[in-house]
């Protein structure tokens, strides 16, 4: 009954899906108008976003859960495309720049780039994987934009809707099963609260990663046995996985030999690409191919040493700047499981009540949707399913923990390398094996969906306090460009600024990293002490003026995080306003300017 | 099934060789719009691989995308890349390759009609 399809009623028929998705799009697009951002809590945009919305995605739900009784894949296909809309367009309705600091330093990567049209390697560890910020310099020398400030907030958008393709490579590569095919795809977008997918290489590197699993696994997958089916089933479970172990699963028709060779291409392409843009995902895609040669699931197991071989030869010659000056700090967190583990969770762990309440609903999600996807699996395997390849694949970047802490991110990191395969098993928990979707199976799909959507805007935009800018700093970013030189030192207090678009090779340095920040917000801020700091400051770095630049962002982000004591920083804005001993280059709304000479 | 024969041009050719001269037109009227913007990465991140992928026969919608897409953005990456290691960066001329990269493949599949046809069948 795999691919049987009920017939269409008045309810399913496509015209009325169609109706239903821009009626829904209206309604979600016109309650976003209402939004006052100026409202956000530490919970960030979930506590200001209109009841009105969630109906427009309850809505959304409704009709993809009726279309899947329906045999039109584009109308699938288009409550998916609504989906992301709803889930990842948020920002782009409600705020007129493009969130997360990072945002803007990748950016002033691409400008630097496109400028001078090289890449210095000793400037940060990014020059040593420039492959997607060239990439981005040609994009953007070619589109004949000054900067990609406003289009970079789409980034999310364009990334998520090319994950598609390859994603429906991957679980159609899985099962026959049409409506498991898409749950898993609906389970992705739901739970890819990571916030990976911003202008990053490592949102790039992502597609690539799944184009590469796609096409290893739709193309280069060992068909079963003919002998294999005659033989009869152990009844002891275990006996029952050994045999499947050795055993191979079914493929989709084998493809033909010009769309093999032209798959391989892209492979090998990708994944050079994949090597040249970033740090951790060639890893991880190791990682999946090494466990997909070690357990005989492809044809094509010198992939997994190609790749060993880019990836050395990479950071032997083109890395090698970067690992000579962190090799230390490298070797050091090799193995180190709960040293890696501890930063990726309770280190995470301070701040204001909100912050807290985010990030442990963070960790508990990650554990319910592991554990969700293990029972998925095993929901599969009784109905005689051995999914070993998507298990594998699932399983694949858990290794990661052992080799890095990578600056506390590395649980989000796998889980987001793992997201695509235990998806897929979720989805099972939700796939109906009837011909017909039930009441009961609808009711539970719309249950679950909701709740992953509320889960994913709490995760997704929960520091949205600390990392929305409102125009006036992106006002303020650029008075301060216009009047610094390579011999002003940038400063910032807390690391949440909109900053870095311009002049990257400039020196930009954040209070809160300061040795003696924590003394310095013991008591209220006082100028000339600030002062005296600035100086000593400017002085050690052997610069002409320092500016600094202070914004509500940065005292949202230090309250929200711990770094600050609450409204410390604009108080310090306060103080420092009043000082004569620096000169205030701009001053709106509590964003601030200041220069202070040497 | 649906074929398309030299009287009507393969709709993905046209498409192609028409983005590319669109593209090139935008820079040579240095045009500055959000609409250039759209062209350049339509065709950056679509034509050069699809150009190619075209004349495969794909017929899953799906893997059709996965290819081209993929192909697209590896290839301007990896062109950037080797131009700009080489010290031959100019993006201009990057974009004029890839147009003939994808003008090469279009034009095949003007040509060859008959391998078109094959990858626009229904995937089932």
């Amino acid at each position: 009954v795999e691919w049987d399809v009920a017939p269409s009623t008045i309810l399913t028929s496509d015209a009325v899906h169609y109706v239903t998705l821009l009626g829904a799009l209206l309604l979600w697009w016109v309650s976003l108008q209402d939004v006052h951002m100026t409202r956000l809590t530490d919970i960030g945009l979930i506590a200001v976003l209109p009841a009105v919305s969630f109906l427009a995605i309850a809505v959304v739900t409704l009709s993809f859960c009726l279309s899947l009784n329906r045999a039109t894949e584009h109308v699938i296909f288009l409550h998916l495309i609504v989906l992301i809309v709803m889930l990842y367009g948020i920002p782009n309705v409600v705020e007129a720049f493009p969130r997360l600091t990072v945002t803007y330093r990748h950016l002033g990567i691409i400008d630097y780039i496109s400028r001078t049209g090289r890449v210095v390697p000793f400037i940060d560890a990014y020059f040593n994987w420039p492959g997607f910020f060239i990439l981005g310099a040609v994009i953007k020398s070619l589109s004949g934009l000054n900067n990609l400030l406003k289009v970079a907030a789409w980034a999310p958008l364009f990334f998520n809707a090319i994950y598609l393709p390859p994603l429906l490579t991957l679980a159609k590569s899985f099962t026959k099963d049409r409506r498991l095919v898409w749950l898993a795809c609906w389970c992705f977008y739901l739970a890819n609260w990571i916030n990976q997918d911003y202008l990053s290489p490592q949102g790039f590197a992502f597609f690539l990663y799944l184009v590469v699993l796609a096409l290893m696994v739709r193309g280069f997958r060992p068909g079963p046995r003919p002998e294999a089916r005659s033989v009869s089933q152990p009844r002891n479970p275990f006996a029952r996985f050994l045999r499947a172990l050795g055993s191979r699963e079914e493929i989709q028709q084998e493809l033909p030999f010009g769309t093999r060779v032209a798959g391989m291409v892209v492979i090998m392409l990708g994944a050079v690409a994949v090597v040249a843009s970033h740090q951790l995902t060639p890893f991880a895609l190791l990682a999946a191919l090494v466990l997909l040669s070690l357990l005989r699931r492809t044809t094509a197991p010198g992939v997994a040493l190609a790749v060993a071989i880019l990836v050395a030869t990479w950071v032997e010659f083109m890395a090698l700047t970067y690992l000579k000056g962190n090799i230390k700090v490298l070797v050091a967190s090799l193995g180190k499981l709960g040293g890696n583990v501890g930063a990726a969770t309770s280190s995470r762990l301070q701040g204001s009540a909100g912050h807290l309440f985010v990030v442990r609903w963070g960790l508990l999600m990650t554990a319910l949707f592991w554990g969700a996807a293990f029972v998925g699996m095993l929901v599969r395997a009784r109905r005689g399913k051995w999914d070993i390849t998507c298990a594998c694949l699932a399983a694949a970047p858990f290794p990661l923990i052992l080799v890095q802490p990578y600056g506390g991110e590395i649980l989000l990191r796998v889980y987001l390398f793992a997201l695509p395969f235990m998806s897929m098993f979720v989805a099972v928990l939700l796939s109906p094996r009837e011909a017909e979707i039930s009441n009961g199976r609808i009711v539970a799909i719309f249950l679950v969906t909701m709740a992953l959507v509320g889960s994913f805007l709490l995760l997704r935009y929960g520091n949205e306090r600390g990392s929305y800018f409102p125009s006036v700093e992106i006002k303020a970013v650029n008075r301060l460009y216009d009047v610094a030189s390579p011999q002003s030192l940038l400063l910032a207090v807390s690391p949440s600024v909109p900053w870095q678009f311009r002049h990257y090779e400039y020196k930009h340095e954040t209070l809160t990293n300061w040795e003696g920040w924590t003394k310095l917000t013991r008591r209220p801020p006082i100028a000339s002490v600030l002062i005296k700091v600035l100086r000593q400051e400017i002085v050690r770095q052997d610069k002409a003026n320092a500016l600094l630049i202070i914004t509500p962002t940065q005292d949202a982000f230090g309250e929200m995080l711990g770094l600050s004591p609450p409204n410390w920083i604009m108080l310090m804005e306060t103080a420092l306003s009043r000082s004569r001993q620096v000169h205030t280059v701009f001053r709106e709304g509590g964003t601030a300017v200041f220069r202070v000479e040497r | 099934m649906m074929r398309i024969s030299r009287q009507n041009p393969p709709l993905w050719s046209a498409a192609i060789i028409g983005s590319g001269f669109l593209t090139l037109a935008m820079m040579a009227f240095d045009v500055r719009s959000l609409a250039r913007f759209v062209v350049v990465v339509w065709f950056l991140a679509v034509c050069p691989g699809m150009a190619w992928v075209q004349l495969l026969d794909v017929r899953d919608t799906a893997l059709r995308w996965t290819l081209a897409i993929a192909a697209s953005l590896v290839l301007d990456l990896l062109l950037g890349l080797a131009m700009l290691y080489f010290h031959l960066w100019a993006p201009a001329w990057e974009l004029f390759i890839l147009v003939l990269i994808a003008g090469a493949g279009a034009g095949i599949g003007w040509l060859m009609p008959g391998s078109v046809g094959r990858a626009r069948s229904l995937d089932r």
